[in-house]
């Protein structure tokens, strides 16, 4: 029994090495793109499930043109083939219209086990997912933090934290399902996964949707201006200092 | 293996920076958190060791046959820079497994001793040790006294060696040891291999010492050891070619332990004279600061191309030696002026063991020792440059 998965997973810019401009308040972009941290743990499991049961993993990913970094990532941990669907500026898409692109594109491909990140690091809307499994008539388990494969069937047991609990859930395949941490730990590819990453197959298709027009505006991110306030009470024998403090938090009726 | 032409020598391929992001990834996220506390505490991370051995690193330049990943000496000079511009104790761990443990197994070894003892070490499932240095002398390779004699079919090993790296740890499973073994009325050095467990191999407790805290250094002693005729590396009585041969490899590996570590400390004292105030302004505003950063950006750069050319070169298949010592002897020398001036650009702080800066200050002096003393290089550049016998 093999079981044929496919991964979407969006690039974006290293969070981690994002800065504020003291000036502007704007976010600068540094460093480099990575695989949205949700999107690694639906690579992994993807490939363990494959370790497991066999099967094809195939990676897809909406970007810019020669935006492939992320799918090579994937290719390196273990995925076997890339797609990237290409529009020309992937930011002005909302997360409808790149559902709707990916949708498309997935309509043509046959699979068992379709597996997103829960959100992205980026924009964190968390919509993706839910609108493609929507768009393909699929059933949705959203939040998975526990996947099983029952014995000799397209049968899967999932878990997933709800706020007041746990959540047993019983699928057949196919079924869309998305990734959150303590899923799995993401592997680091090998340095000969990494070699081996180049001799696999990206194919890039021009999206074949024609995206529609803006439904959200988007207003340009600013951090907001952090305020420092307080007191310090400095050079002055600990004893008066005690003093001072506890007769500024009397003033101010915390004590 | 990537062949280089004459203009990609200064710029990597897409592999080689590939391997760097993933172990820099790697370096970052498992290494940096945890490189001050083993430090403190001298502790070896064979945990950390063995996922580096998992990912591929201890098999990046050996030929795919034998385990390895034949992606070339660059490419392997670039993992070790990457190691140590986090945390040289790692670095030198993965550095000395490579090139003189299983380089002079490639280089010497039978079928069956590559089989045995080269492919595990280049999957990284286990560390081997080179033992040359004695408690009398490093430098002077010759004048060693341990001794290996005939008996019963056996060669019996007696003596002391000191300074071993990467020999009694619980990855470690052997150590190549140079003895010398009567022949001909003469007393030439051979090489052996011993595995660890053998009776009368006794590595000792860990050396206290004053940088690489991380890694394991230990003198060995060996007592009525006994071996079999295959534990003989190379030709009987060419022990010192055995070792020899691949210190050149060694010494590119030291200089790109150099690099990493001067990158390293550039980068600390970088951000510091970023952040750090002081008369109203950043003191990288100061001349005095951004001269030294500037000044050895310059240097850690050419550094850094002496040691790829020389690798270039070992990939090539092409003589190194001088551009191996060279490399060496000048990028261990930035690392230590880098070491210095990151902790003096940190002032008071850089005294404090609470960041990275002494360590980094106490990791670098060894660069200028370990795998030819900055002065013995010297000797083999003169020597290649036909100074002097
Ligand atoms: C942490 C650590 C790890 C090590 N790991 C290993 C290992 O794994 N295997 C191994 O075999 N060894 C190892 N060594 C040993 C190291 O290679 C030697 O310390 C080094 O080669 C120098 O030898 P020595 O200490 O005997 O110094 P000496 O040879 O006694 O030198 C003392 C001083 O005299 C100078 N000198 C010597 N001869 C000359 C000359 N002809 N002209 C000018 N100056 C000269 C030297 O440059 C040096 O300054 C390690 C050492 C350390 C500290």
């Amino acid at each position: 029994m093999a079981l044929n998965s496919v991964v979407l997973v969006k690039q974006v810019p290293d969070m981690n090495a994002v800065k504020i401009d003291r000036a502007s308040g704007k976010p600068v972009m540094g460093g480099q793109n990575v695989v949205s941290s949700y999107d690694a743990y639906a690579i992994e499991e993807a490939i363990k499930l494959k370790e497991a049961h066999g099967g094809e993993v195939t990676v897809i990913s909406l970007g810019a043109p020669g935006a492939k970094d992320v799918i090579t990532r994937a290719l390196a941990m273990g995925a076997d083939r890339g797609v990237l669907v290409t529009v020309p500026d992937p930011n002005a898409l909302d997360t409808l219209a790149v559902a709707q692109v990916l949708a498309k594109q997935l309509q043509a491909m046959t699979f068992d086990l379709l597996l997103a990140g829960q959100g992205s690091d980026d924009y964190e809307d968390n919509h993706v997912g839910p609108q493609v499994a929507e768009l393909l008539g699929l059933p949705l388990v959203s939040n998975v933090n526990s996947v099983e494969v029952a014995e000799g069937g397209h049968h899967l047991t999932l878990q997933r934290d709800t706020e007041d609990g746990r959540q047993i859930l019983e699928v057949d395949t196919p079924v869309l399902l998305t990734a959150i941490s303590g899923l799995n730990e993401p592997r680091y590819p090998s340095l000969k996964g990494i070699m081996g990453a180049k001799k696999k197959p990206i194919e890039q298709v021009a999206a074949d949707v024609e995206p529609a027009a803006d439904r959200i505006t988007w207003s340009d991110p600013v951090a907001p201006e952090r305020t420092v306030t307080g007191t310090i009470v400095q050079g002055v024998p600990a004893a008066d200092a005690a003093k001072q403090l506890v007769g500024w938090l009397k003033e101010q009726k915390l004590i | 293996m990537s062949t280089m032409t004459s203009c990609q020598m200064f710029e990597l391929t897409d592999d080689q920076r590939a391997l760097r992001d993933t172990i820099r990834e790697f370096a970052e996220s498992e290494i940096a958190p945890h490189a001050g506390e083993w430090d403190e505490t001298h502790h070896f991370p064979a945990d950390v060791v063995r996922q580096l051995g998992e990912l591929g690193a201890m098999g990046v330049a050996f030929p795919e046959e034998y385990g390895g990943l034949g992606a070339g000496a660059v490419a392997m000079a670039v993992v070790v820079e990457e190691l140590a511009r986090i945390d040289s104790s790692i670095a030198v761990t993965v550095g000395a497994n490579v090139s003189i443990a299983g380089e002079p197994v490639l280089l010497f070894g039978t079928e069956e001793q590559k089989q045995r003892w080269l492919v595990p070490l280049a999957r990284g499932e286990h560390l081997g040790a080179f033992a040359s240095t004695e408690p009398g002398g490093g430098s002077d390779v010759r004048a060693s006294t341990t001794s290996a004699r005939r008996e019963d079919g056996c060669w019996v090993i007696n003596g002391t060696k000191a300074f071993i790296t990467n020999a009694g740890n619980e990855l470690s499973a052997f150590v190549i040891v140079t003895a010398r073994t009567p022949i001909d009325g003469g007393a030439p050095l051979s090489a052996f291999i011993v595995p660890n467990g053998t009776l009368g191999y006794e590595p000792q407790k860990p050396y206290r010492k004053l940088g690489w805290h991380a890694s394991d250094t230990r003198e060995l002693v060996f007592n009525d050891c006994r071996v079999p005729d295959e534990a003989l590396l190379g030709p009987l009585g060419k022990g010192a070619r055995v070792f020899l041969t691949p210190l050149d490899g060694g010494r590119i590996g030291v200089a790109a332990m150099s690099v990493g570590l001067a990158q390293g400390a550039l980068e600390q004292a970088t951000a510091y004279a970023k952040e750090r105030t002081a008369f109203g302004a950043p003191i990288a505003r100061q001349q005095a600061i951004h001269f030294k950063l500037a000044d050895l950006k310059t240097q850690i750069e050419a550094a850094r191309l002496l040691t790829y050319r020389a690798a270039a070169l070992k990939e090539a298949g092409k003589p190194f030696t001088e551009e191996a010592a060279a490399a060496k002897l000048f990028a261990s020398e930035v690392a230590v002026r880098a070491a210095e001036e990151n902790l003096q650009i940190h002032g008071g702080f850089g005294y404090i063991e609470e960041s990275a800066v002494p360590r980094f200050y106490r990791d670098a002096k060894i660069l200028t020792i370990g795998e030819g003393t900055s002065e013995i290089l010297r000797y083999v550049i003169a020597r290649q440059m036909g100074l002097t016998e």
